[in-house]
């Protein structure tokens, strides 16, 4: 089995659980982002893959051998041939960059030669070449974290660990370095691990997400498919702006509102069981607005109200609609030129694949 | 891409041994450096505290339980007027430290005062005047006849007697109030800069004024040190042995810790020392546990970044008022000792007069050349000062990682173990030591081993403040990134945690080595022939009346303390004088 394997992992700290019976599977070469708030065991969870830490219970395998098992490291960090690259950099500031880069290479004891080659080659693949013999602290925070990525390139390692690796940087940075990422992980391919609580930069440089709540993986998928088809009502929330309404299921493309007096229909392939409680979320700039009473063009569900709120975004217009008949309010973004006040009656036309059933319940 | 394979690791379950040893085999395997470390500190501290009990409690001679030799200690008059007299001389010397130093830092730390840094150099940095050393020079300057202060005095007035003698209790007093008070002023001027200007302008702006100020913020967040201070000075003041050994006995009275020693004297009355040793060692304990539980960690002082802009409080004519001061006192504790120190040693008799034609280098030629007792306690007292420095501050480091890492299970007795030395007075620790090592499986008294383990011990707990700082800094990524660029895990702490924490084993091993460089109080119980050292060459010399020789013995302890303290402030480039913060 190619790829790292972790099954049924977890980490306890005084008895708490951090990290609870995760199940997640890497395939070789593959990009994969541990998404989720602050606390919800992401960095638990990589460095027990790194063996920094032991898992309490659960497997951690790489390539068909075990690494942790229950408790025990089996491979300790030294030998389990990854690197990573940590949020405060951990570049020492006692060596310098040649050195730090070097670091790795040289306990890999190859020749001389070969050891310089690679980390120069490390350096001009983070263009820090011409830094070479600086010293840590005469870098900026940018230039410090390059050397942390060339220092992790350098090993050729199996599997690249990446912990939060731009949260220190200021936002310009940290737009450029997200692409840098990439285009990294596109030239050599190595399996990666990427840590991030950060949406956008999980997005740009996965090949898939595991989106983490609370010790668990809620949800792994592309991020077109975490986007599109969030399975859980926390998973559309974390990855975008999304309205939630509560309903119960009347048919199986069919279900009744609980705060609204309507229905709304669900694409084909929703199934709900009738009569079950589901909650039906769309995002905001799916919907458009139509003054009251328009016609209703086909495969669209309608919801009526009145304008509670507008704001005018030069990109966009958005709105907040108090639901009729109900204390309910949904968000709706549209173009500029749809244009209503406050007060205004009005229909929020969504299309019906865009209503999709999700699950509160957030056990997998 | 290349991938290096690596083999792995398995614990051995095949192996016939029983469980525990398998077990505890295979932790040593896991962890041996940490736990060699614990079984080195339990080695160290464990067996002086051990025989101490037993021997208080053990009937004169070696037969049975008994409370007698504390109904001795608590009847006789000798051992409680003793207990009494230095309870008396810690408390005094505890208020006067305060008393002293208080203005002295209040003008350092809060106000305009010209020359504000070198007054902080020079009270601090007198600490390389170890107490003995003082006593000396006070002897030399206020001997009730020769003292050339008298001197001074009667040719000025024409009176017959001197003015003073400091062969007396108040004497005593001043002696090792004048060694001590630099660590009070250190704590206050260090806390008084670190009240935040922003709380006092607070007060200020909410309407109170200068006076409210002081009284309502300044002095409440100073009490604190104030406090410590005194404790420090008050356990420090009843366990020193030089200035009493120097003062009170050819004067006639004991202290507890010239008592214990007259004990261990021939005929020996170890179980009444160990008795003995009891009060001082319970009186430590008390003190130690009163300022943990309510002054807690805000009495300790850390080394200072001073933060924020100082504002100085504006002295106006009063300024050459302080200035005065803190000079006076400057001259009273440093200058006018070495000064003294450094005639005497250069001249043919110190009881002769001032004239240049009494200048001679003989006393050095003689005493680094021709006097054996000297050249070798020099020699052993460099050896045992860069051993016990080096070891300490090693042992220190390693326990310091091991404790901040929590390496092993059941690490947090570590600690308590490395700090419990702090609570034994020198003499206490010596006594344990004596009985520990005097006898098998470990015979190292008469050799320069038995005051090396005691150095090491005495002085684990200052080493152990300076590098467990040091590492508490240290972000564990820097380590982690070691580790899983494929370093193992003593890789790492070679490569990347010792080289990163250098300035603090740095500062410790200087410390180290000034403090054991100047230990009189456990050497003078655990020395022989073969092992002397040169602090008891100077006592030796002191008794027997040649002052020139002891003065040169002085002065040489203090050139050896000034060059390793300079180097040291050379190559670590902070306010090292800041380190003795225990």
């Amino acid at each position: 089995m190619d790829g790292l394997e972790i099954s049924q992992l977890c980490k306890n700290f005084d008895e708490t659980p951090v990290v609870d019976r995760i199940d997640l599977s890497v395939r070789s070469g593959e990009f994969v982002s541990l998404l989720g708030p602050s606390g919800c065991g992401k960095t638990t969870t990589l460095r027990m893959i790194a063996g920094l830490l032991g898992p309490s219970a659960g497997t951690v395998e790489l390539d068909g051998r075990m690494l942790s098992r229950d408790g025990t490291l089996l491979v300790p960090p030294e030998r389990r041939n990854m690197s990573m690259i940590f949020q405060s950099y951990a570049v020492w500031p006692h060596k310098k960059v040649f050195d730090n880069v070097a670091f790795g290479v040289r306990l890999r004891k190859l020749p001389a030669a070969e050891t310089r080659r690679r980390v120069l080659s490390a350096l001009e693949v983070v263009k820090m070449a011409h830094l070479a013999d600086r010293y840590p602290g005469q870098l900026s925070g940018g230039q410090q974290q390059r050397v942390g990525l060339a220092r992790a390139l350098a090993v050729e390692p199996r599997v690249l660990l990446m912990d939060e690796p731009l949260s220190n940087l200021d936002a310009s940075l940290r737009e450029e370095m997200r692409f840098e990422i990439r285009r990294i992980h596109d030239e050599f391919k190595i399996t990666t691990v990427y840590v991030t609580h950060d949406i956008s930069e999980a997005i740009v440089a996965s090949d898939r997400i595991a989106l983490m709540n609370g010790g668990r993986i809620e949800q792994v998928g592309s991020p077109v498919e975490l986007y599109e088809n969030p399975r859980t009502s926390f998973a559309a929330g974390f990855i975008g702006p999304v309205n939630l309404l509560p309903a119960t299921a009347a048919g199986p493309d069919v279900v009744e509102l609980s705060e609204y007096p309507g229905s709304l229909r669900l694409p084909a392939d929703a199934k709900v069981p009738a009569g079950s409680k589901v909650t039906v979320a769309f995002r905001p700039h799916d919907a458009t607005l139509a003054a009251a009473g328009s016609p209703v063009p086909g495969d669209h569900n309608v919801l009526d109200g009145t304008v509670a709120r507008q704001a005018y975004v030069g990109h966009a217009r958005d709105y907040v609609l108090r639901l009729a008949a109900s204390e309910r309010t949904i968000r709706v973004i549209t173009p500029p030129s749809v244009d209503f006040a406050p007060g205004e009656a009005v229909s929020a036309l969504i299309p019906v694949p865009r209503c999709r059933p999700v699950s509160d319940d957030t056990r997998p | 891409m290349a991938t290096v394979t690596a083999p792995e690791v398995r614990e051995d379950p095949a192996s016939g041994e029983t469980g525990l040893r398998r077990r505890a085999r295979s932790a040593l395997q896991r962890y041996p450096l940490p736990l060699v470390t614990a079984l080195v500190l339990a080695v160290l501290v464990l067996p002086p505290l051990g025989w101490l009990l037993v021997l208080s409690t053990r009937v004169e001679g070696g037969g049975g339980l008994t409370l007698a030799n504390f109904a001795t200690v608590l009847s006789d008059e000798r051992y409680l007027g003793a207990i009494g007299r230095s309870l008396y001389i810690g408390w005094f010397v505890g208020v006067l430290c305060i008393v002293l130093s208080a203005p002295a830092a209040w003008a350092v730390a809060k106000t305009d005062m010209p020359g504000r840094t070198t007054v902080r150099v020079l009270i601090v940095g007198s600490f390389v005047l170890p107490s003995f050393l003082g006593a000396l020079a006070w002897i030399l300057l206020a001997g009730p006849n020769a003292g050339i202060l008298n001197r001074v005095y009667r040719a000025v007035t024409g009176a017959s007697s001197g003015l003073f003698n400091i062969y007396t209790l108040g004497g005593l007093i001043f002696v090792i109030t004048m060694s001590m008070y630099p660590l009070c002023f250190l704590l206050l001027s260090t806390a008084l800069e670190n009240v935040p200007a922003d709380s006092e302008d607070a007060a200020t702006i909410l309407g109170a004024s200068g006076r409210k100020v002081a009284l309502s913020i300044t002095i409440p967040l100073v009490t604190t040190a104030v406090l410590g201070g005194f404790i420090l000075v008050f356990l420090e003041a009843i366990s020193v042995f030089g200035p009493p050994a120097m003062l009170a006995i050819p004067s006639g009275f004991h202290v507890i810790t010239t008592q214990i020693y007259a004990l261990l004297q021939y005929p020996q009355h170890l179980e009444l020392a160990a008795a003995l040793s009891m009060p001082l060692l319970l009186i430590t304990l008390l003190l130690v546990w009163l300022q943990r539980r309510f002054i807690g960690r805000r009495g300790y002082v850390t080394v200072t970044g001073k933060s924020g802009a100082r504002r100085a409080i504006a002295l106006g004519k009063w300024k050459w008022l302080a200035v005065g001061y803190c000079w006076l006192l400057i001259v009273v504790s440093l200058v006018l000792p070495v000064a003294v120190l450094l005639w005497v040693a250069l001249s043919k008799s110190w009881g002769q007069g001032f004239g240049l034609s009494n200048l001679t280098l003989d006393n050095f030629r003689y005493v680094l050349f021709d006097y054996r007792p000297a050249r070798s306690a020099l020699f052993n007292s460099l050896t045992l000062a860069i051993l016990a420095a080096t070891a300490a501050s090693v042992l220190a480091a390693l326990i310091s990682y091991v404790t901040s890492r929590r390496l092993v299970r059941g690490h947090q007795i570590l600690p308590v173990l490395t700090m419990a030395p702090v609570v034994l007075p020198g003499l206490v620790l010596a006594v344990g030591l004596f009985m520990t090592y005097a006898r098998p499986p470990f015979v190292l008294y008469g050799t320069i081993w038995v005051l090396f383990i005691a150095f090491v011990t005495k002085f684990l707990p200052y080493a152990y403040i300076n590098t467990s700082s040091a590492i508490s800094s240290l972000d564990t990524d820097l380590e982690d990134a070691g580790r899983i660029m494929g370093a193992t895990r003593t890789r790492t702490l070679a490569r990347i945690v010792f080289p990163l924490m250098k300035g603090g084993i740095m500062s410790a091993w200087i410390l180290v080595f000034m403090v054991s460089l100047h230990e009189l109080s456990a050497s003078v119980l655990l020395y022989t022939s073969k092992s002397r050292v040169l602090s008891i060459v100077l006592l030796d010399l002191q008794s027997d009346g040649r002052y020139e020789d002891a003065a040169v013995v002085g002065i040489l302890l203090l050139a050896v303390t000034l060059v390793i303290v300079g180097i040291g402030y050379r190559v670590i480039g902070k306010d090292i004088v800041n380190m003795r913060t225990n």
